[in-house]
């Protein structure tokens, strides 16, 4: 019996389904490696499109997750860019958050059923990509102008100037700030990560515009809150006996080389260039989910759409997701090389 | 002239057989790596460590990778760094007192 439903939970593997995820894997890795987040959103569909069940396809995702923040969380504390005790204290919270996503995500689903949770998922998408996403891309845009330093947002610095017990402070990434203040970012970091499985598109702006972090060391320190989050998944998920281990040991195989190259990115560029990277890749990805919401409104009976158009939305959907990565990584190795030629026409000249 | 730093062919060497090696041992052993882990409960050691194994040889072996490629990274100021003065900009030498 438990072989039957083994055989049915774990998948042939051919050449080509391996060569997908091992690139996918690499260009997540990069993102992730340079934001401090990304990947997850395209390899999940993806391995779902190889045929993997869905909950095998998240488990096994998620038990990739973990080892490659690891890994990239030491090359950039190697930097000096990641607040370990920062990234704690938001992953203790965002552990709260997930544990409010998954009741709400229950609310819904007993409220509206299995489409109107999908459609749930999918509006929250939409909302959280494109009024954060407008946000860092507007800063990224300002900062660009400039070409100064990176300054605190006014907003952050007011509310370091708020004296409400427990104070915390922050070494490495130069703050002091209430408790009060970090609790709603881990919440929502978690509540994100719950609904959408990408709590780094907001875990890393809350630490930017309310917290008052640098994007180098937000998006580093998203790294310390994925690991915690996605060993704690990762237990959960292998305790069920969900994770394809040859799926994420393949995916692990190219986001390992991917993510420390993101990281040495990040030494490389201006700091503007992360929060670039950042917008772009969330305003891409909500429109990727805007294609995905005639389907669920079709299956609640909001919309009235034929099954061939609903499939041509769908992969549409899940190109704009593709798209969405490949433009991440396109502007990260572009800028790498940009910002590295000079280095190595000066050091022609000197020879 | 500055003397180019040598690369770690070696540990490169070392680590890229490590990493062959254990993904060409899951290949091999795979059907009963996911037998074993499809069993939940206290096998679940069994994919963490696995992972945490395959994150530190293959982790090493693709960092080493692009030291020896020269993609290393380029040391500059930290991140965030204390408030300091401005630099002098008179270059007459400073008043001195002599008790």
């Amino acid at each position: 019996m438990d072989m039957l439903t083994d055989a049915a939970r774990f998948i042939q593997l051919d050449p080509a389904g391996i060569c997908f995820l091992f690139i996918v894997g690499f260009i997540g890795g990069l993102v992730s490696g340079f934001i401090g987040s990304g990947g997850a959103f395209v390899l999940t569909p993806g391995m779902m499109s190889l045929g993997v069940p869905g909950t095998v396809a998240v488990a096994s995702n998620m038990c990739h997750k973990f080892p490659k923040a690891l890994v990239g969380s030491i090359k950039r504390y190697k930097y000096g860019q990641v607040d370990i005790k920062l990234g704690l204290y938001l992953a203790a919270f965002a552990g709260i958050g997930v544990q409010i996503g998954i009741k709400i995500q229950n609310f819904v689903l007993n409220l509206w059923g299995p489409a109107g949770s999908d459609l749930y998922v999918s509006v929250s998408f939409v909302a959280v990509l494109v009024v954060v996403g407008g946000i860092v891309m507007r800063d990224a845009l300002a900062s660009a102008k400039s070409c100064g330093a990176e300054q605190t947002c006014s907003v952050a610095l007011r509310l370091q100037k708020i004296e409400l017990w427990p104070m915390l402070t922050f070494k490495k990434a130069n703050l002091r700030i209430s408790m009060w203040f970090l609790l709603p970012v881990g919440l929502a970091t978690g509540l994100l990560a719950a609904t959408i499985a990408v709590g780094g598109f907001v875990g890393v702006p809350g630490m930017i515009y309310i917290l008052g972090a640098s994007s180098l060391v937000a998006s580093a320190t998203e790294l310390v809150i994925a690991f915690v989050m996605g060993l704690a998944g990762s237990v959960n998920w292998a305790m069920q006996g969900m994770v394809d281990i040859r799926l994420t040991l393949i995916i692990l195989a190219g986001s390992l080389l991917g993510v420390q190259l993101g990281a040495i990115g990040t030494t490389f560029v201006k700091e503007h260039m992360i929060k670039i990277v950042m917008g772009t890749i969330m305003l891409i990805v909500a429109l990727s989910r805007g294609f995905a919401m005639p389907k669920y409104l079709a299956k609640l009976g909001l919309m009235d759409v034929t099954p061939d158009t609903i499939a041509l939305l769908d992969k549409v959907s899940f190109g704009f997701m593709v798209v969405s990565l490949v433009v991440g990584a396109v502007i990260i190795l572009g800028s790498m090389f940009k910002a590295k030629r000079p280095a190595a026409v000066a050091a022609t000249s000197e020879a | 002239m500055q003397a180019k730093a040598k690369k770690p062919v070696a540990k490169l060497m070392a680590y890229g057989i490590g990493s062959v090696a254990l993904y060409a041992a899951v290949y091999q052993f795979q059907d009963i790596l996911l037998t074993t882990s499809a069993r939940g409960g206290v096998f679940t050691a069994l994919p963490i460590a696995t992972v945490f194994l395959f994150s530190w040889i293959h982790g090493t072996f693709a960092g080493t990778l692009w030291e020896v490629l020269g993609v290393n990274a380029v040391t500059k100021a930290p991140a965030q760094t204390a408030t300091r003065a401005p630099a002098r900009q008179d270059s007459r030498p400073r008043a001195t007192v002599s008790v």
